[in-house]
């Protein structure tokens, strides 16, 4: 049976949960719409909070609050067949409880392991090279405004790290390619929608700034240790678009 | 910006100056915002980005000055060579610093100087730029704050509660090769304000109650502005459970907001260089052998407690008869093979001694030291994956901290096969000589005599690789030597 969920976790959750009461899964999918239905048999699982609880707290409970997170985490990549991947670990997790995470050396607890070394990697690669641009708040006070589009859905990870470092300014950061934002001040963060083509209304400064730290970036490097492919390692290009000293 | 065109020329020279330096790490100290303010610190690091060459860069590295009384022969800024001079204000280096950081540019700042005038009159401003930074703006992001030998005790004192990371240069790792290329600096000029550095770290820890010299010194906070933030709207809807700032919070237990978690996690703040302290060895400037240039960091390390040594391959850009001929090949595979080294006294247990327990003095450039050790003892393998303690198995090749800790946690609910070592990240194609698994070993067809040969070729496959990689898998703040 092939599974069509609507995206979110509680309903890769409440998949979990049929696969256990209604009938085994062979493949779990994201529900689209205009996408032809396969011949395959097919099952429409609808989001569904009570259930999603239960497979949660479950988790906590059989295998660790820990196996949650990792599980929550490797949801979070934009990998094909992650559901599939995190399906066979909670299931195998159930089996062996916390030893799970123990066995390094199996092919599905790797699989978990990896999905959520990509999570962490890029989450921590954004902390560092997310750009903010001072834009003007609608009082004419200063926001600051920074795009990304990462491969992996990490706007709610990286936040709190900015919520608590950036306690002068409101300040919004732009998930371009999910059409969605998070929006702080103060203490406080909200998740909204955002349209791709969005384009604040920068401050007088804010070119004078780009270009400092443009010529900063291009003086810093050291002509005799050249290395661009050692560059290209740590910032891969796909990055590139959105970082001031690359333009 | 009224300046603008004045602050960039002054950025350029004074960034040009201070590249030379390896150093740019942010870590070592965890630091939490506070309403007002502007930054925090993350024990971690975090590297924003990486310049043409492949260092990362964490903080503003900049000279104040490279106005210079002292003729240091292997230094560009030196009086006698004919290079741009300009200088900072307190005022402009503090506001490029600010409007860098809130940018999400820079984690902090760098600040380095040349010799102006003396070494007590340059920190004097270097102190004033640090002050209007943390108590004018509220900055609490990184500051690492390199001092000058011959620095007085005061200004030791003063900048030391001021950044979070002080550093002194030795450079040159031996008296003689000071005397030589560095005549205005002394030993004691070095070492004493290290001394200084040290014991002041020491004396902190040791001091608790309130009101002594090292107690938090509290910023008032400032008003916020009282802004109301249109574009926030209403709140925003939920998307379900687990899509919303609860599950960040989770690891709490409840739903926190940041001030919240504030409170759960004040904690004593060390006020004096909260991440220690550091320094940097020229390597090939001067005759010094590997086995001096270990020596000296293992004792920096033993006897000044320091967070780093790091090593700077000496690049030829001054003619002098004392120093390699300008444009001569950077020793950059020596650098590479010294921070090996150095990884390996620092977290696999080794000691100096025996990393360099050979006849020659200096480390073998075609192998990596952990290899090279391997192969002088051949009595120690090979191990049994399955029986070894967690420190003979950081000896073998091929295995780094991380897969030896997964081998270690796998080993208490199942028995290790040789498949599972793949899956952990371990390097097989270089560990399979030195171990067996389950008793059985599999780096059969290569023999004993040819084993470094083969190591050797093998590593030659990827050596662009490897070499590529020095700088900044050593440089920065997450790192692994295999």
């Amino acid at each position: 049976m092939e599974y069509l969920y609507d995206g979110t976790f509680d309903g890769l959750l409440t998949c979990l949960y049929e696969h256990v009461y209604t009938e085994k899964a062979d493949d779990i999918r994201v529900l689209e719409e205009n996408v032809q239905l396969s011949l395959g048999r097919q099952m429409q699982v609808k989001t569904d909070l009570t259930k999603s609880e239960k497979v949660a707290k479950a988790i906590e409970k059989k295998i660790s609050p820990a196996a949650l997170r990792r599980a929550y985490r490797a949801y979070l990549t934009a990998e094909k067949g992650k559901e599939m991947d995190v399906l066979r670990y909670v299931f195998l997790g159930f089996k062996l409880g916390r030893d799970v995470d123990r066995l390094h050396g199996s092919e599905t607890v790797r699989r978990i392991d990896v999905l959520n070394h990509k999570v962490s990697w890029e989450a921590d690669r954004i902390l560092g090279i997310l750009r903010f641009s001072v834009i003007e708040g609608p009082d004419g006070k200063d926001v600051l405004y920074a795009a990304i589009h990462p491969n992996c859905d990490l706007i709610q990870s990286i936040m709190p790290h900015f919520l608590n470092r950036f306690r002068q300014d409101p300040f919004i950061i732009h998930d371009v390619g999910r059409e969605k934002a998070g929006f702080a001040k103060d203490d406080e963060w909200v998740m909204r929608p955002l349209p791709r083509d969005f384009s604040p209304q920068y401050t007088v400064d804010e070119q004078q700034y780009r270009e400092l730290w443009r010529n900063y970036f291009r003086t810093a490097a050291i002509d005799q240790r050249r290395n661009p492919k050692l560059q290209k390692q740590f910032i891969p290009t796909r990055y590139w678009q959105y970082l001031t000293e690359m333009g | 910006m009224q300046n603008f065109e004045s602050i960039m020329e002054k950025l350029k020279i004074l960034t040009d100056a201070a590249k030379y330096d390896v150093s740019c790490s942010s870590s070592g100290h965890e630091r939490r915002g506070q309403d007002g303010h502007l930054g925090s610190s993350a024990a971690m690091g975090i590297c924003h980005t990486w310049t043409a060459d492949g260092r990362c860069v964490s903080l503003l590295k900049v000279l104040y000055t490279n106005k210079c009384v002292y003729d240091c022969a292997y230094c560009i800024n030196r009086r006698s060579n004919d290079v741009p001079r300009a200088a900072f204000t307190p005022r402009e280096l503090a506001d490029l610093t600010m409007e860098f950081y809130r940018r999400n540019y820079i984690e902090g700042l760098f600040l380095s100087s040349a010799v102006n005038g003396s070494p007590d009159r340059t920190l004097e401003e270097i102190c004033e730029a640090l002050r209007i930074l943390r108590s004018d703006y509220g900055f609490l992001g990184y500051i690492h704050a390199k001092l000058i030998p011959g620095a007085s005790p005061e200004m030791v004192q003063r900048i030391g509660m001021l950044a979070d990371r002080v550093s002194i240069n030795i450079e040159l790792p031996s008296r003689e090769s000071l005397a030589a290329l560095a005549p205005q600096k002394t030993a004691a000029g070095i070492l004493t304000p290290m001394r200084q550095i040290t014991d002041a770290m020491a004396e902190q820890r040791s001091l608790t109650g309130a009101g002594n010299k090292y107690s938090k010194y509290r910023y008032r906070p400032k008003q916020l502005p009282d802004s109301n933030f249109a574009l926030l709207g209403e709140e925003a809807p939920r998307e379900g459970r687990y899509s919303t700032a609860k599950m960040v919070f989770r690891g709490a237990g409840k739903n926190l907001t940041v001030r919240q978690i504030d409170a759960k996690m004040a904690v004593k703040e060390d006020r004096f260089a909260p991440a220690g302290q550091t320094t940097q060895l020229m390597v090939g400037a001067s005759g010094e052998s590997d086995r001096q240039i270990l020596a000296l960091s293992h004792a920096l390390y033993k006897n000044f407690f320091l967070k780093r040594v790091y090593f700077s391959a000496y690049i030829p850009l001054m003619s002098s008869p004392l120093l390699p001929q300008v444009g001569s090949a950077v020793p950059l595979t020596r650098e590479h093979r010294l921070y090996q080294a150095d990884w390996l006294m620092r977290f696999y247990g080794f000691d100096v001694s025996e990393i360099l327990d050979g006849n020659d003095p200096n480390l073998d450039l075609q192998l990596d030291p952990k290899i090279a050790w391997a192969l002088r003892h051949p009595e120690y393998f090979p191990m049994e994956i399955n029986r070894a303690s967690p420190e003979e198995i950081l000896r073998i090749p091929g295995i780094g901290t991380i897969s030896a800790a997964r081998i270690v946690r796998q080993r208490r609910v199942a028995a290790v096969t040789y498949d599972d070592l793949k899956r952990m990240g371990v390097v097989l194609k270089r560990a399979k000589y030195f171990i067996t698994v389950g008793g059985r070993y599999y780096g059969g067809g290569v023999q004993q005599e040819d084993l470094r040969e083969h190591l050797i070729l093998q590593s030659g496959g990827q050596q662009l690789d490897l070499f590529a990689q020095t700088d900044e898998r050593f440089l920065g703040t997450k790192l692994q030597i295999e």
